[in-house]
């Protein structure tokens, strides 16, 4: 049987990864509820100062993706941890950049569509306005979630197999992410508060450059993570 | 390498590290600005090239691991990133005690001291990990690969000062600086270096040892796998 | 008293005065530092088993 292609090996495995998330709508729904109490964590223990509560939003938003990342990455590795799938996927054989590529998408398009729920909560929670076109805001957020994914994803599968695996994934994933978080948050708040120095697309190019590094390292290491 | 050549350097060491310190706090004269607190740049700037060379070593390390798996390799990688996580710590110390006195305050969110952090945390858990697996050959894998990625932090932390004009001082030439604090410099780098090579030897032969316990089996067990360290 | 050494009076030379209590502890912790890992390798150091 021919081996089935790269990005047609990608693709199914991404469908069905979101068809899996879609079947247990509970999970994502806890996903939500999780960084929407995060965010009321943050406005409570840092507020009432209104506007100091306007000027960190931004920051709000990462830290809330960032902490609700790690919950949906562990899940993510978890259910094929449990059903051995992954040794199932590369007996087929399945190129393992395959698998790689469609989970850290996947990843990617849960904390987007996470994120880009989160906006309207943060409009009402904390007075935020959109200064800047939307589209720049969706851009950040698809980037910044695609910076979060990559290692997440890579990261996700070390420590599913490790012990004390809840801790392990976010210690090895935040300090590397911090660059990202930084351009992520600060790119957010120009967006939120007005661009007068056009500072934006420097943030974004530094972004574009970590996701482009970690996607990288991401497609060239993966497969040596899952190999037996 | 005998025992009395080990003995010989680790001396060495230490009487390069003692005259270093005589050379910085007696010898070498005080800044213009910053007067006597200048010398704590004689231990603060050599433990953080000693930090981000060991980095370099650990990369290297993982990359030539992925490329062809040794014991040795995973012994020395696993060296390379203790030794450089204790010399960091002693640089990003040292840094901020010279900033109370230089800039006020003891930290700064200044792109190299935070890619700094960054890079020390992240090889705390480097290491956090290879306690965490058990299983000696996927450690190594796995091991490989977060080094490569943290590694991608130790260019950043280099040219960091240059990238971002912020806080923390852009590297000096020897031409702009006094010739006696030029040796000073000089002398405890090359002090911290034999320090660094008795720390990474030692601590490769212990890692190598824990290597060769989990990995050879008594005769007698089934399924027994012995190891050689190629 | 000329106008120079009054207004260096006022303002100082520009240099920090002193701060060995800053050296002392810096150097204190890069020697402790040291020493404390050198302890631990020796601690750690294998000894050969004996079967």
């Amino acid at each position: 049987m021919r081996r089935p292609g790269l990005l047609a090996s990608t693709w199914v495995l991404f469908q069905k990864d979101l068809l899996l998330e879609w079947r247990s709508r509970a999970r994502v729904n806890a996903l939500v509820f999780f960084s929407l109490a995060t965010l009321l964590l943050f406005s409570f223990a840092l507020g009432p100062d209104t506007a100091l509560l306007r000027r960190n939003a931004g920051g709000y938003l990462w830290l809330a993706l960032l902490l609700a990342s790690v919950l949906a990455l562990g899940e993510s590795f978890r259910v094929e941890r449990e059903n051995s799938t992954l040794e199932g996927l590369r007996l087929v054989p399945v190129n393992a950049r395959a698998i790689f590529l469609a989970k850290a998408v996947a990843n990617a398009v849960l904390l987007a569509g996470l994120g880009v729920l989160l906006v309207p909560v943060l409009v009402a929670l904390l007075d935020v306005r959109i200064v800047l076109p939307w589209g720049q805001l969706l851009g950040l957020i698809g980037l910044g979630c695609l910076a979060i994914a990559a290692p997440g994803t890579l990261y996700g599968a070390i420590a599913s197999h490790a012990r004390a695996r809840d801790v392990l994934l976010p210690l090895l994933l935040f300090p590397i992410l911090i660059p990202a978080l930084v351009a992520a948050a600060k790119g957010t708040a120009l967006v939120f508060e007005g661009d007068p120095m056009g500072q934006f697309p420097s943030w974004v190019a530094l972004l574009t450059s970590f996701d482009l590094i970690y996607w990288g390292l991401g497609v060239l290491l993966f497969p040596r993570v899952v190999e037996e | 390498m005998s025992k009395s050549v080990r003995i010989g350097f680790v001396l060495f060491a230490v009487a390069l590290l003692v005259s270093g310190a005589w050379i910085g706090l007696a010898w070498a004269p005080p800044d213009r600005e910053m007067g006597h607190v200048q010398r704590i740049m004689y231990m603060h700037v050599p433990a953080a090239w000693m930090a981000l060379l060991a980095a370099t070593l650990n990369f290297g390390t993982c990359v030539s691991y992925l490329w062809k798996a040794s014991w040795k390799k995973d012994a020395f990688a696993e060296a390379t990133a203790e030794v450089g996580l204790c010399f960091g710590t002693i640089a990003i110390l040292l840094g901020a005690i010279w900033g109370r006195p230089t800039w006020g305050v003891y930290w700064a969110w200044d792109p190299r001291l935070t890619t700094m952090a960054i890079l020390l945390v992240a090889y705390a858990g480097y290491l956090a990990l290879r306690r965490f697996v058990d299983d000696p050959d996927r450690r190594a894998v796995w091991s490989a690969v977060v080094g490569i990625i943290v590694a991608v932090d130790v260019p950043v932390v280099y040219f960091s000062v240059k990238w971002w004009k912020s806080l923390h001082q852009v590297q000096s030439t020897p031409k702009t600086v006094d010739p006696q604090m030029v040796i000073a410099l000089r002398w405890n780098a090359f002090a911290f270096l034999a320090v660094l090579i008795v720390f990474l030897v030692a601590r490769y032969r212990i890692a190598l040892a824990a290597r060769m316990r989990e990995t050879t089996v008594p005769d007698a067990s089934p399924g027994a796998r012995e190891v050689v360290a190629s | 008293m000329n106008t120079l050494s009054l207004v260096l009076a006022a303002v100082g030379e520009g240099r920090i005065r002193g701060g060995w209590e800053y050296v002392w502890t810096a150097y204190g912790i890069a020697w402790t530092g040291i020493a404390l890992y050198a302890l631990s390798l020796w601690v750690r150091w294998p000894r050969e088993e004996r079967k």
